[in-house]
């Protein structure tokens, strides 16, 4: 009950600053502005591998998934680090940690309820982005069917499905950068290290996975995992059980690294 | 509700904390008996500070041990659960309400009811101001709120780390009134402070750090009554005072401010009004000057230097 409760106060910390909007208003501009200038340009700049890429004007539900390949490498790394890698540098920032570790809660379930609170913002982006982005698709080329990478046809209802069900799916690999952004955080005690920080992991990712001789580990590595979803789309999301307990590996070890930290640390003040 | 393994409130022995080769808490032992008020003083830098910090398990110490209640806080924050209070200034989110900021570290407590919140508000002055934000609110009432979160607690030791700063003089005086008063609701509190006047005027014992050490630990009067306070004469003939004095045996005599200072025993000084008698010499006042914990203070922290 005490976690609850205390998840309870970070996620309505979370909600009372103003960075928190900031990020999820980036979101949301992020996927309007991506709307705007696909209906401008209509097929330009889609990667032709983008699951029904050619279908991108006939139906609004295209759209959504061409951002989200889109935000893989630009964009869902610095907003989901702008909150999670605040988190817990503020308490440091504000001098707060001195006063919420000396009350009767532990250290454990306060670090676990910021944990909470930073995966329930990255939810909340995802849910900011799909909503923004399917309505303005939507209000750009309609709400209509499509036909699958397998041939089967999908209504509209059915295709928007798997727009929410590909988004979901993306919770997963957003969910180690939140954890990567939360452990610096909790490491560096500053905000701007930890999204820098979560930006360069994000970035060494893509250029680790672009080495030669890793054929073999490249399931495992971490921008395959932002590609799972497409699998949805003509392969009944084979990559998604595997990317499921891949991005918990991934996310597991910065959060344990984070309370390790966090556990044993002086709270000295300023 | 943690139960009390100890009726002794602090018991803090040898406790050390180095950063580097600087040994900043260096064996301080203190104890705070139940029903104390308990000044603990030092010069900036002397390591109070950090002492207050390793006794509510915010820094790890390198020596000695602390207990609270007979609990160490080191072992978990189960010893904290008769302890509130804060070490500096008292901090909170600068863009939630000062209530909210209450409510939430009473959520951390287990849970607290608005009329609670509403009395301790209360009882600092700040309920019209409460649905305010505290990024709004000046030092003193930072420095109120704190004293409001800890009493919601209903601590039985209240450790209270300079809680006048930033309090204008009607603030300060109603903090001096509401710590005088805590005693009798069976709290004990350690009052860590620079303010001198205030310490003396609320504290029955006292502590003086000095350089990580602890240099006078014991009850005020015991502090006062271990550095003899000087005798302040005025007689008709300070000259031939002033001789007398030396030769019956004063510690010190000096001729000051139209007076002649004496440090001396009660038994010297009554031989010396007999002697004064007998040599003519009229007596026109008497009297032994009270030391105020500033001129102790200073005597310990400057010898010490």
């Amino acid at each position: 009950m005490t976690l609850i409760r205390t998840y309870g106060w970070e996620a309505r910390k979370l909600v009372r600053q103003k960075r928190t909007w900031a990020g999820l208003l980036a979101a949301a501009l992020y996927a309007l502005a991506f709307v705007i200038a696909l209906s401008l340009k209509k097929h330009a700049g889609i990667p032709p591998d983008l699951p029904l890429a050619q279908q991108l004007t006939r139906s609004g539900v295209v759209l959504p998934l061409a951002l989200l390949a889109f935000a893989t490498f630009f964009g869902a790394p610095v907003i989901s680090a702008l909150v999670a890698g605040d988190i817990v540098a503020t308490e440091d920032a504000n001098n707060t940690l001195k006063m919420i570790l000396t009350r009767s809660t532990g250290r454990g379930t306060i670090y676990a309820a910021k944990a909470l609170a930073a995966a329930t913002y990255g939810i909340a982006l995802i849910a900011v982005m799909f909503l923004t982005s399917i309505i303005g698709s939507i209000a750009s080329w309609g709400l209509h069917g499509v036909t699958l990478l397998d041939g089967r046809p999908a209504t509209a209802g059915h295709a928007l499905a798997l727009d929410a069900y590909a988004y979901a799916a993306y919770l997963l690999p957003l969910a180690v950068l939140v954890a990567v952004a939360f452990f610096l955080s909790t490491a560096t005690r500053n905000s701007a290290a930890a999204i820098v920080g979560t930006v360069i992991f994000a970035l060494a990712f893509q250029g680790i996975a672009a080495l030669p001789g890793l054929q073999g580990a490249k399931p495992y590595l971490l921008p395959q995992q932002f590609d799972a979803w497409r699998t949805l789309f003509g392969d009944g999301g084979a990559s998604i059980g595997r990317a499921a307990w891949v991005c918990a590996l991934y996310s597991v070890i910065p959060l344990a690294a984070g309370w390790a930290i966090f556990a044993r640390r002086d709270v000295a003040g300023a | 509700m943690e139960k009390v393994v100890s009726s002794v409130p602090v018991e803090v022995r040898g406790l050390v904390k180095r950063y580097g080769p600087t040994r900043v808490v260096d064996g301080v032992d203190l104890t705070v008996e139940e029903g104390d008020i308990y000044g603990y003083l030092g010069p900036n830098g002397a390591g109070k500070t950090t002492t207050l910090r390793m006794m509510l398990g915010l820094i790890r110490r390198d020596g000695g041990s602390v207990k609270l209640f007979g609990r160490d806080p080191a072992a978990g924050i189960g010893a904290l659960q008769h302890l509130a209070g804060f070490v500096e200034a008292p901090t909170f989110y600068p863009y939630l309400t000062g209530r909210e900021n209450l409510e939430f570290l009473g959520t951390l407590d287990g849970g607290v009811t608005r009329r609670r919140l509403d009395e301790v508000l209360d009882r600092v002055g700040l309920l019209d101001r409460a649905c305010d934000r505290v990024g709004t609110y000046s030092l003193g009432m930072r420095q109120r709120l704190g004293i409001a979160a800890s009493l919601m607690r209903s601590p039985k030791l209240l450790v209270l780390d300079e809680p006048a700063n930033g309090l204008d003089p009607a603030g300060m005086r109603d903090l001096r009134a509401l710590v005088s008063s805590l005693p009798e609701q069976g709290v004990t509190v350690l009052y860590s402070s620079h303010l001198l006047s205030d310490v003396e005027e609320v504290c029955n014992r006292v502590a003086i750090v000095n350089g990580g050490k602890i240099s006078f630990e014991g009850r005020l009067d015991e502090l006062r009554a271990s550095f003899a306070a000087p005798y302040r004469l005025e007689t008709g003939d300070d000259g031939r005072a002033l001789v007398a004095a030396k030769a019956s045996g004063a510690l010190d005599a000096r001729i000051e401010n139209g007076a002649v200072w004496l440090e001396a025993s009660s038994d010297v000084v009554d031989r010396l009004t007999v002697t004064l008698g007998r040599a003519g010499i009229p007596i026109r006042s008497l009297g032994q000057e009270r030391r105020t914990l500033e001129d102790l203070f200073f005597r310990i922290t400057e010898e010490a230097a």
